[in-house]
């Protein structure tokens, strides 16, 4: 199994509460809403991170599938072979 | 019989022992203080610090590693089973917070025969993990003593309490949709809720993946007969675990080791041609909830 990086730059992802393209869009579900720090109540604080990184589809067995890199309204996300 | 049966079943099945419901089970467990705290910090628990030990990405990096990994897995499995009347729980590690996949007609069987009256409150996991506002928990009698001192999870309507009737309406229709029946303890004996789910929303089915055993499997198993079987092909888009793929001019192949028996395929099959049958007589499947 090849092991895959997938970072989403902070500074481009603005409102990630609102938006959630990339969280909807990906089929086996990588991603997940969290926060960075105690205070959820700030919606400045949340965060979306790739939490299943090992589910993603970009795979040496099946090929490439970035949907959530093309459909990102403000190419925030890359995704790199380790 | 999985372990949680052969403690708290009284010799059947654990969610039909009627003194689990009770409000003496549940006063005994300290249900009340525990239910508040976990509602209460549930996103500080499931994404920031879970199980007490590290957050959401912590866990993802390190469940591969040699030596590390097999201690997350074995310090959260240890605690989901243990007893709330007995010892004072770790709160933020969420011990003796059980939880089984069941199939509709259990689901409705408990409506209507265990606890005929129910809360209706908003999902935790999905607002935490998905930001999606939907008001599809059904509360025990435990958490609707909790619900009112949480104003986060009352839908935009008000808490709304369903007899039995208008319960089992709303199970057929997130049956229809394809989601799953969940019934969790909140501590070990006593019963709390009754989440209708799917996958990528479900907080603990999601932590399956990592082999944390936060919600156990049903007791049934799906198996296919294919002499009945017309190719339709409506039950490949039913299974959420990835344990049905449909061959095309054959019919559905079940895999026995991922199936969790949700009975969701069963359902939708007009020709019976998918059964449930029990986990013990099928032998790659029995003993593993």
């Amino acid at each position: 199994m090849s092991k895959i990086k997938i970072k989403i730059d902070e500074n481009k992802c603005t409102d990630p509460q609102e938006c959630r393209t990339c969280l909807n869009i990906c089929p086996p579900g990588v991603y997940i809403l969290t926060f960075r720090d105690k205070d959820y109540h700030n919606p400045k604080d949340w965060i979306i991170y790739p939490v299943f990184p090992r589910l993603c589809l970009n795979n040496k067995n099946s090929g490439n599938c970035n949907i959530c890199i093309e459909k990102c309204p403000n190419n925030a996300i890359t995704i790199k072979a380790k | 019989m999985c372990k949680m049966c052969l403690k708290h079943g009284a010799a059947g099945k654990w969610y039909n022992n009627a003194k689990n419901y009770l409000k003496e089970t549940a006063e005994a467990a300290n249900s009340v203080e525990y239910l508040e705290y976990l509602w209460g910090n549930l996103e500080r628990i499931y994404t920031n610090k879970i199980f007490g030990v590290m957050n959401m990405s912590g866990v993802s990096r390190n469940i591969n590693k040699p030596i590390l990994g097999r201690l997350i897995k074995w310090y959260a499995n240890r605690g989901f089973l243990k007893d709330g009347r007995k010892k004072r729980l770790k709160l933020n590690a969420t011990q003796g917070h059980f939880g089984q996949v069941i199939t509709l007609e259990e689901a409705k069987f408990i409506l209507t025969q265990k606890a005929p009256v129910v809360v209706r409150a908003m999902c935790p996991c999905k607002y935490f993990t998905r930001g999606i506002k939907e008001a599809t928990c059904l509360g025990f009698t435990p958490l609707q003593e909790v619900l009112p001192k949480l104003p986060r999870f009352i839908p935009e309507n008000g808490l709304e309490i369903l007899d039995a009737e208008k319960a089992e309406a709303f199970l057929d229709k997130m049956s229809e949709k394809g989601k799953i029946n969940t019934l969790w303890c909140g501590p070990v004996p006593a019963i709390a809720a009754l989440c209708s789910c799917d996958v990528p929303s479900c907080g603990a089915l999601r932590l399956r993946e990592f082999g944390i055993n936060t919600c156990s499997k049903s007791h049934y198993i799906a198996v296919a007969n294919l002499d009945n079987c017309i190719q339709c092909g409506k039950c490949a888009e039913r299974c959420q675990f990835n344990a049905l793929g449909f061959l095309e001019g054959i019919g559905p192949s079940i895999k026995p080791e991922l199936c969790f028996g949700c009975g969701n395929c069963a359902e939708i099959c007009e020709e019976h041609a998918i059964k449930l049958v029990n986990r013990e007589q099928v032998p790659e499947a029995r003993g593993k909830y």
